[in-house]
């Protein structure tokens, strides 16, 4: 009897471990498809999506203003320091670092090659395709980062990341690109997660007093932060490089995400970090459609 | 065997972060905030309390040197939370 219910159980067992093994099999199939799915994902849809939400939540926030008056900042939605910006414009403080950068960008280096010999179209009207996701070293790269790279490339000390000649040289190229529409595209899964490591950084809270990029330029922008206006995050990569009344000089969009981080007690990253850099990517992709307009001055 | 009892008590009582000494409460400040900054979620305030802190130390002020960078290691430890909460809920502010 106790041998009968001996093999019975084995064969019991046999079978439900050659069960689980055809179901593993199963799983595996299963599991494969997504995979190739994965690989079919398009994502620029998915970030179009993104842009569409984005701009809904602007038009519905403030109504009365046109899509293309979002890259004044805070200028396209108070009417008062309108006016006053607009007095500035006719004589702009970035005329003369504008002059300066456009010098420095024609002055050959040791080499006898210029800035021209490192960026398609001779440097001139690109600012629009900056900041892009290069697919062969798996970064984002900015056009103050590509400056530097060129500068390194033809034997010279890369540039002070921030303000000075950097932001100058910046400003002349965005001057140039005047009127060009961003159209930054995400292409891959690396720029997907670029795009996404960026909008991450932008909603998430941080330093002593717990704000994120969003609750200042998206859930209250439009307010007041003591005398200062709050500018819509849409539109705020486009007049960049700025010249910016409180800093005395011309500065570059790394240089203001360092100010933000320090305005609400958060250590600011490196220049050109990693997390800046793709930042700046999901930024610009959120303004994709609107025109350079940089240099620009701001309060 | 009461006496090995009563020993480990003893250690284990003036080990613990009630005593431990402003040098190693500085220590320890300086070891969270190297981890909350690779997070990326440093606060600005946290270094210079450290340098506060040492600088106490230095002075022979032991007791504020010990306040300053316990208010550090609190700061740094903020900042996990706060790295740990965006990760999970970073979406909250997208808008809907």
């Amino acid at each position: 009897m106790k041998t009968k219910i001996t093999w019975c159980l084995a064969i019991i067992s046999i079978m439900i471990l050659s069960a689980c093994s055809d179901s593993e099999t199963l799983k595996g199939d299963t599991e494969v498809q997504p995979a190739v799915q994965a690989s079919t994902v398009n994502y620029q849809q998915k970030v179009n999506q993104d842009v569409k939400r984005f701009r809904e939540f602007f038009a519905s926030k403030f109504p009365n203003i046109e899509l293309e008056e979002f890259v004044n900042g805070a200028y396209a939605i108070d009417a008062a320091t309108r006016e006053q910006w607009l007095e500035i414009e006719e004589f702009p403080p970035y005329e003369i670092p504008v002059e300066e950068g456009q010098e420095f960008f024609e002055a050959p280096f040791a080499n006898g090659k210029t800035y021209a010999d490192c960026f398609e179209n001779g440097g001139i009207g690109i600012r629009q395709n900056f900041p892009y996701f290069d697919e062969k070293t798996n970064q984002v790269i900015t056009l103050e980062l590509a400056i530097n790279q060129c500068r390194e490339a033809n034997g010279e000390q890369p540039l002070d990341y921030g303000q000075g000649e950097l932001a100058s040289i910046s400003a002349y190229m965005a001057n140039e690109s005047r009127d060009n529409v961003f159209d930054i595209k995400v292409n891959s899964e690396a720029a997907y997660k670029a795009y996404m490591a960026g909008k991450q950084f932008f909603y998430s809270k941080r330093g002593q007093l717990n704000f994120a990029c969003a609750d200042c330029h998206l859930k209250i922008s439009g307010s007041l932060l003591r005398a200062d206006i709050l500018s819509p995050a849409i539109g705020h990569p486009t007049g960049m490089p700025v010249y910016r009344s409180n800093w005395g000089e011309l500065g570059t969009i790394g240089h203001r995400y360092r100010e933000c981080n320090k305005n609400v007690r958060a250590e600011p990253l490196d220049y050109q970090s990693e997390s800046y850099r793709n930042l700046e990517f999901y930024q610009t992709v959120m303004s994709n459609g609107l025109v350079v307009n940089g240099p620009s001055s701001r309060k | 065997m009461k006496k090995v009892f009563y020993a480990i008590l003893f250690s284990l009582f003036f080990s613990s972060p009630c005593f431990a000494n402003a040098q190693q409460s500085i220590e320890q400040a300086e070891k969270n905030l190297e981890k909350v900054a690779k997070l990326e979620f440093e606060w600005s305030t946290t270094a210079p309390l450290i340098q506060k802190a040492k600088k106490a130390l230095a002075d022979g002020n032991e007791k504020i040197a010990e306040a300053l960078a316990k208010e550090a290691i609190a700061q740094t430890e903020y900042g996990f939370i706060q790295a740990e909460y965006a990760s999970k809920n970073w979406q909250e502010g997208e808008p809907k």
